[in-house]
């Protein structure tokens, strides 16, 4: 089904909308998940949602990366509630063919970083990195998730701490 | 070296998180205790870490430019098609479709495609240009200063050639009774598009120099996969006709055909319902 010139001007709109920040979304994702197939289908899907949403509320609000943002956690959680994320997964044990190895030795960093955040509860995972990766303010991050104040702040000091506790393990130099 | 101190509070205090009436507190504590100090440089660490994890990542381009090599293996499913079951059929058409650059395929039943009827007519109601207020470049904006809408520029096709950076393809063949009209575009924008219309807009040749960040609705066993000089193509039916007086005419048999030719995404729209696809796979053939 094609639209054509309304189709074409408001197309432009949109477009300009994911063009701009395509890239932010999909790094989010891949951080939050660990995985780029993942990561690109659910940043298409936050496409089609945002497109949806923008048909029917043109205009989505001021802040257009915050709700995609939020579009882009929804559709996340969904997956991980879907897949039962919380089981924990053996640490590099395939890669190496050896049985789950609990130290780090020769890790990239960033596989390191990769398994870390893998290994937080999702709820935890979102707000740190919607904190820390994508440099939102504490009420932004409120209005995004729908939470208090409080409450965001309280997620955030416990993901700080889960990852400073998992990283310190992971590498091999746990409490 | 432990202490049993807040460690929430040091945790929020490290991003500049702490509410203001605890962060004296936090401060006055840190400066006094060694273990507290190494927590925070670690929290800090884990926030520089996150930070940069992943910073360079791009979202692939979902499309491939449709290059020999994978023509050759399409057509080569082509001939598998003729006997397959829709659901091979589908396939096909969103492979080709995502292939060409379409950012994703969506496939609807009849029921939902005149839902989608029903609720494309009171958007354009919402979207007519008529209802909006046009600032002297052409753009609609809103109350904070946002475009919310432009209007194409039209000029020739040297004009748009110019104004795009790009050629676009031209048809040598046009069945009987069709001349070009003008060429639209909107310049300024990461969109290239340039879509030729002809006669008063019952035939639109567009083409698209990047891969569309779009989607394409396909009803239900309405969409085929053909080839257009050996590459790749794909009909389908259906299509939305603006009319003089802004009336939103649906046109459910009108074939659309889209296909790749030099470097270029072309989609050819023919606003008649049951116009021969054979007409527009000739139209296909002879641009350049």
């Amino acid at each position: 089904m094609e639209v054509t010139r309304g189709a074409l001007y408001q197309r432009a709109e949109e477009n300009a909308l994911w063009e701009e920040h395509r890239d932010r979304v999909y790094r989010y994702l891949l951080r939050l998940t660990g995985e780029r197939e993942t990561a690109e289908d659910l940043a298409q899907e936050t496409f089609l949602q945002a497109i949806r949403d923008l048909r029917r509320s043109p205009g989505a609000g001021a802040n257009p990366v915050a709700w995609l943002m939020r579009i882009a956690t929804n559709r996340a959680m969904d997956l991980f509630r879907r897949r039962r994320r919380f089981q924990w997964l053996p640490f590099l044990g395939d890669r190496h063919g050896g049985a789950a190895a609990d130290t780090a030795e020769a890790v990239a960093e960033r596989e390191l970083v990769s398994a870390v955040l893998r290994r937080l509860p999702p709820d935890l995972a979102v707000v740190l990195l919607l904190r820390d990766a994508e440099g939102f303010s504490g009420p932004e991050i409120a209005a995004l998730l729908d939470l208090e104040q409080a409450a965001v702040r309280k997620r955030l000091s416990r993901a700080r701490e889960a990852f400073r506790t998992e990283y310190l393990r992971l590498r091999g130099d746990g409490e | 070296m432990t202490c049993t101190w807040d460690r929430d509070l040091i945790a929020l205090w490290a991003g500049g998180d702490a509410p203001p009436e605890e962060a004296e507190r936090a401060e006055a504590h840190l400066r006094a205790c060694p273990a507290c100090q190494e927590l925070l440089a670690q929290y800090r660490q884990g926030m520089n870490l996150v930070a940069a994890h992943q910073a360079g990542a791009r979202l692939p381009a979902r499309a491939k430019r449709a290059t020999r090599r994978w023509a050759v293996a399409v057509a080569a499913a082509l001939l598998l098609l003729c006997a397959a079951g829709a659901a091979t059929q589908s396939r096909a058409v969103a492979s080709v479709l995502q292939n060409l650059g379409w950012f994703g395929v969506e496939e609807v039943s009849q029921s939902e495609w005149e839902q989608l009827q029903e609720e494309n007519k009171e958007l354009w109601e919402k979207w007519k240009p008529s209802n909006f207020k046009f600032d002297p470049d052409g753009k609609v904006r809103d109350e904070n200063g946002n475009v919310i809408y432009t209007l194409p520029t039209r000029g020739s096709v040297a004009e748009a050639e110019k104004a795009m950076g790009y050629r676009p393809l031209v048809p040598r063949y046009l069945p009987e009774g069709l001349a070009l009209s003008h060429a639209e575009y909107v310049p300024g924008r990461s969109i290239r598009d340039i879509n030729l219309v002809y006669n008063d807009g019952l035939l639109e040749i567009v083409s698209m120099p990047e891969p569309s960040s779009f989607t394409v609705r396909v009803r239900e066993g309405g969409a085929q996969v053909l080839t257009v000089s050996g590459e790749p193509a794909v009909v389908t039916r259906g299509v939305y006709r603006v009319g003089e007086n802004e009336e939103r005419m649906f046109i459910p048999d009108a074939p659309v055909l889209r296909f790749s030719k030099d470097g270029l995404v072309i989609i050819i729209i023919m606003y008649q319902n049951g116009y021969p696809v054979d007409e527009l796979i000739k139209i296909a053939e002879s641009m350049e």
